[in-house]
C-alpha cells in the first residue's frame, strides 16, 4: 500500500504520512467491513480516498496543471536495463504534474471511472478524460525519453522493449 | 492515433508495473499507527489518579487530622498523655519562651514540711519553645505584675521544686533541643532524670509559703486571672488576616451545544456524492442534552471582604447524545469545507455506517468530551454577615481537550467522525451564583453555575459552528490555609 501512496505522494514522507492516515482508518473502521468483497480492494479503496484528501488538504491538488512543466523534465539518456524495472515506471509516473498523475492513478492503475474521478476531485467529467489523454501522452514521451519503451514507428510494436524482453 | 492503438498495452503495463512495485514503510509509520489507535490513555488516568490522589491526601490533611496548633494544646493537656512515656516535640517557629504559671490552690498535707507532695498545678505555656538565652523556661509569680515575672534561668530539675511540686501535669526539660517531656503524671519513667517530688520550700521559683497563705485567698485567683488576660492581650500575637484558602468543587451539570451555520457552505452549490438536502440542520437532526460533571480545585486568596481571587484546575466529562441509524455497511461520506477566501472548496470523504436519516437500526451516540481547564476569576461577596454569605463569581477558562469522542455531521446528513477537524484548545467561561455558609476554617457552597464555550468545538474549515454549555449546581468546600 505504500507504493500505491508514493505515486500520489511528491515525497516518500508523505506518502508516508498518507499510509498512517489510511491505517488509522482502516482499523479503526475494520468493523465495518461486511466480507462481501476482497479485503485488500476494501483497503486499497480507503488508502486512495485517504491520498486524495491528504492532496486536497494540503493544497497539492490544486496546483495548476502545466503541460509546459513536463517538457523540461530532465530524462536520464543512459541506457535501459534489459529488464524494465516496476520502479523505473513508477517514477517517470511521479514526474508526472501532480493533477495528472493523479487521474492516471486513479483511471489506468486504480480502475476507477471518469466519473468517479469526477466526483473524487471535484472536476468535469471531460476534465478527467482530457486530462487523463494529456498524462498518458505525457508519460509516453518520458518512457521513450528512458527508453523504456520504443515508438511504434522505429518497431512495429509500441511496446516491443518492454513487452518483448 | 498511432498511440490510440496502443491504449491498452501502456495501460497493462503501467497496472502490471505499479502492482509489482513494492515499497515497505519504516517502523515510524507502524508506530505512529499504533499510537493513535491505541492512545496512551495510562496518562490520562494516571493524571487523574493523581490529581485526585493529591486532592485526597490533602482534604485528610486538611479537613479530617487535627491541625498544627490543636496538637499542640493537647500536649498541654495531662488527660491527652496519660499513655504516652516518650515525646519530643520540635519548635513551632514561635519564639515565646516557655513559661510555667502555677494556678488553682495547692492543698499541702500537715505533713508538706517533710516532703509530702504538694497538689497545686501549672501550666506550661509554650512548651516547644526556649527562650533565646537558653533558659529552662520562665516561672512566673502570681504576686508580681506579669512584667516583673523572673526567668527560672538554668535550674536544674532536682534545685527547681516548680517543676516537681506539680503531679497532675507534664514536666517538660526546656534544656533539650527539642523539648522533651521528661515525666508526666502516671510516673512514667521517660528520661533520665526523673524529679522527685519536693516540698514548696524552694524560693527560687515561687514562695510556697505565700501560696499557702493564699490558698483561701479569692481574690489572688482573680488575680491570677487578670494576669492571664494581661498576658493575653499583651503578649500573644495578634492573629494575621487569612487570606488563602483551598476549594473543591464538584458539579453535576446537563450538557448541550448551540450550532449555527449549515453543513453546507454558504458558497458551495454542490459537492460530489453529497446531494443538498434543503432546510436547517439544526432542525434535521435528533440530538439531546446528556449529564456531566466538572471537578475542580482552586486556589482563593480574599483580597478583602467583597473580592475573592479564584484559580486552579478543572476536569470537565462534557457531553450529549445524538440520535441516528446505523447501517450493515459503511459508505462514502462527504464532510464539506469551508472555502479558502472563496477560491478553492475543500471536502473530506470518509466512510461511516451511521446516518442521520433512515437506516437498519435506531442507535444512540454519544459526544463526549474530556476537557482540562484553568479558570481564572474573581468571586463577589453581595450580601449576608457573620456565617452566610450570598455572593457571585466568574471564571475565564483556557481548556485543553483531553480526549473526545464525537461524531460530525457531514454534508450528506452522516455522522462519522474526523479528529483532524477537531479543535484541541479553546476557551471557556463561567458564571455562578453561590450561598456559603461557614463553620471555623471550612466554608460550604451550593448554587447554580452555567459554562459556556466561547469557541467552535471544530477548527474554521468545518462549516458548522459548536459551541458547548452546561449548567449545574456546584457544591463547594474552602478551607482557609494560611
Amino acid at each position: 500500500m505504500l507504493s500505491v501512496c508514493y505515486r500520489f505522494a511528491h515525497h516518500r514522507e508523505d506518502a508516508e504520512d498518507m499510509l498512517q492516515e489510511g491505517f488509522i482508518k482502516v482499523f479503526s473502521q475494520i468493523h465495518t467491513f461486511q466480507n462481501k468483497g476482497a479485503f485488500e480492494g476494501w483497503i486499497r479503496r480507503i488508502i486512495v480516498h485517504t491520498c486524495i484528501n491528504h492532496l486536497k488538504k494540503n493544497k497539492k491538488f490544486n496546483e495548476s496543471v502545466d503541460i509546459i512543466h513536463a517538457t523540461s523534465i530532465q530524462v536520464r539518456e543512459e541506457s535501459v536495463p534489459s529488464i524494465v524495472q516496476a520502479k523505473q515506471v513508477v517514477e517517470c509516473i511521479r514526474l508526472l504534474p501532480i493533477g495528472y498523475r493523479t487521474v492516471l492513478n486513479l483511471y489506468a492503475i486504480e480502475g476507477y471511472s471518469h466519473k468517479e474521478i469526477a466526483d473524487m476531485l471535484d472536476i468535469e467529467e471531460s476534465t478527467s478524460r482530457s486530462q487523463y489523454t494529456r498524462a498518458k501522452q505525457m508519460l509516453e514521451d518520458i518512457l521513450v525519453k528512458k527508453k523504456i519503451i520504443m515508438r511504434p514507428k522505429e518497431k512495429n510494436n509500441w511496446l516491443g522493449v518492454a513487452a518483448g524482453r | 492515433m498511432e498511440r490510440g492503438f496502443y491504449k491498452e498495452d501502456i495501460e497493462e503495463l503501467l497496472k502490471e508495473k505499479a502492482d509489482q512495485y513494492k515499497m515497505y514503510p519504516s517502523d515510524k509509520v507502524w508506530k505512529g499507527i499504533h499510537r493513535s489507535l491505541h492512545p496512551n490513555r495510562k496518562w490520562y488516568w494516571l493524571s487523574l489518579i493523581l490529581f485526585l490522589g493529591a486532592v485526597g491526601y490533602y482534604t485528610f490533611i486538611e479537613f479530617i487530622t487535627p491541625s498544627t496548633s490543636s496538637k499542640a494544646i493537647s500536649k498541654n493537656n495531662p488527660a491527652s498523655t496519660l499513655s504516652k512515656s516518650t515525646e519530643t516535640t520540635t519548635g513551632s517557629g514561635n519564639n515565646k519562651p516557655a513559661v510555667i504559671i502555677p494556678f488553682g490552690n495547692p492543698k499541702q498535707t500537715a505533713g508538706s514540711s517533710t516532703g509530702s507532695i504538694a497538689k497545686q498545678r501549672t501550666f506550661v505555656l509554650n512548651p516547644d519553645n526556649i527562650n533565646e538565652a537558653g533558659n529552662t523556661g520562665v516561672v512566673i509569680n502570681m504576686d508580681q505584675p506579669p512584667q516583673e515575672s523572673a526567668p527560672a534561668g538554668n535550674i536544674e530539675i532536682q534545685d527547681n521544686p516548680i517543676l516537681a511540686f506539680n503531679q497532675e501535669a507534664p514536666v517538660y526539660d526546656l534544656d533539650s533541643r527539642p523539648v522533651k517531656k521528661f515525666w508526666q503524671p502516671d510516673n512514667t519513667v521517660a528520661g533520665a532524670q526523673v524529679p522527685a517530688a519536693m516540698p514548696l520550700t524552694n524560693p527560687v521559683a515561687i514562695d510556697a509559703s505565700r501560696l499557702g497563705e493564699n490558698t483561701h485567698n479569692a481574690q489572688e485567683d482573680n488575680k491570677r486571672m487578670s494576669w492571664l488576660a494581661n498576658n493575653a492581650v499583651y503578649e500573644l500575637p495578634v492573629p494575621k488576616q487569612k487570606r488563602l484558602g483551598w476549594q473543591l468543587t464538584f458539579t453535576p451539570t446537563m450538557n448541550y451545544r448551540i450550532w449555527r451555520g449549515s453543513n453546507y457552505p454558504s458558497d458551495v452549490k454542490t459537492l460530489p456524492l453529497a446531494p443538498i438536502i434543503e432546510g436547517d440542520p439544526e432542525k434535521l437532526v435528533n440530538h439531546k442534552p446528556a449529564m456531566g460533571f466538572e471537578v475542580g480545585s482552586n486556589i482563593l486568596y480574599t483580597l478583602n471582604k467583597t473580592f475573592t481571587l479564584k484559580t486552579g484546575l478543572l476536569f470537565n466529562f462534557t457531553r450529549y447524545d445524538i440520535q441516528a441509524y446505523s447501517s450493515s455497511n459503511s459508505e462514502p461520506a462527504t464532510i464539506a469545507l469551508n472555502s479558502n477566501w472563496g477560491i478553492a472548496t475543500g471536502e473530506l470523504t470518509t466512510y461511516t455506517r451511521y446516518r442521520n436519516f433512515g437506516g437498519d437500526a435506531a442507535e444512540n451516540l454519544h459526544n463526549q468530551y474530556f476537557q482540562l481547564s484553568v479558570p481564572l476569576g474573581l468571586e463577589v461577596n453581595l450580601l449576608g454577615k457573620d456565617k452566610i454569605h450570598v455572593g457571585i463569581g466568574g471564571t475565564v477558562q483556557p481548556t485543553y481537550l483531553l480526549n473526545r469522542n464525537s461524531y460530525l455531521l457531514t454534508a450528506d446528513y452522516k455522522y462519522a467522525t474526523e479528529p483532524s477537524l477537531v479543535r484541541k484548545w479553546n476557551v471557556n467561561t463561567s458564571v455562578e451564583a453561590f450561598i456559603s455558609y461557614k463553620t471555623g476554617d471550612l466554608k460550604w457552597k451550593i448554587g447554580p453555575q452555567l459554562r459556556y464555550q466561547l469557541f467552535s468545538s471544530y477548527i474554521q474549515k468545518y462549516p458548522i459552528r459548536e459551541n458547548l454549555y452546561n449548567y449545574g449546581i456546584q457544591i463547594g468546600v474552602t478551607k482557609t490555609i494560611r
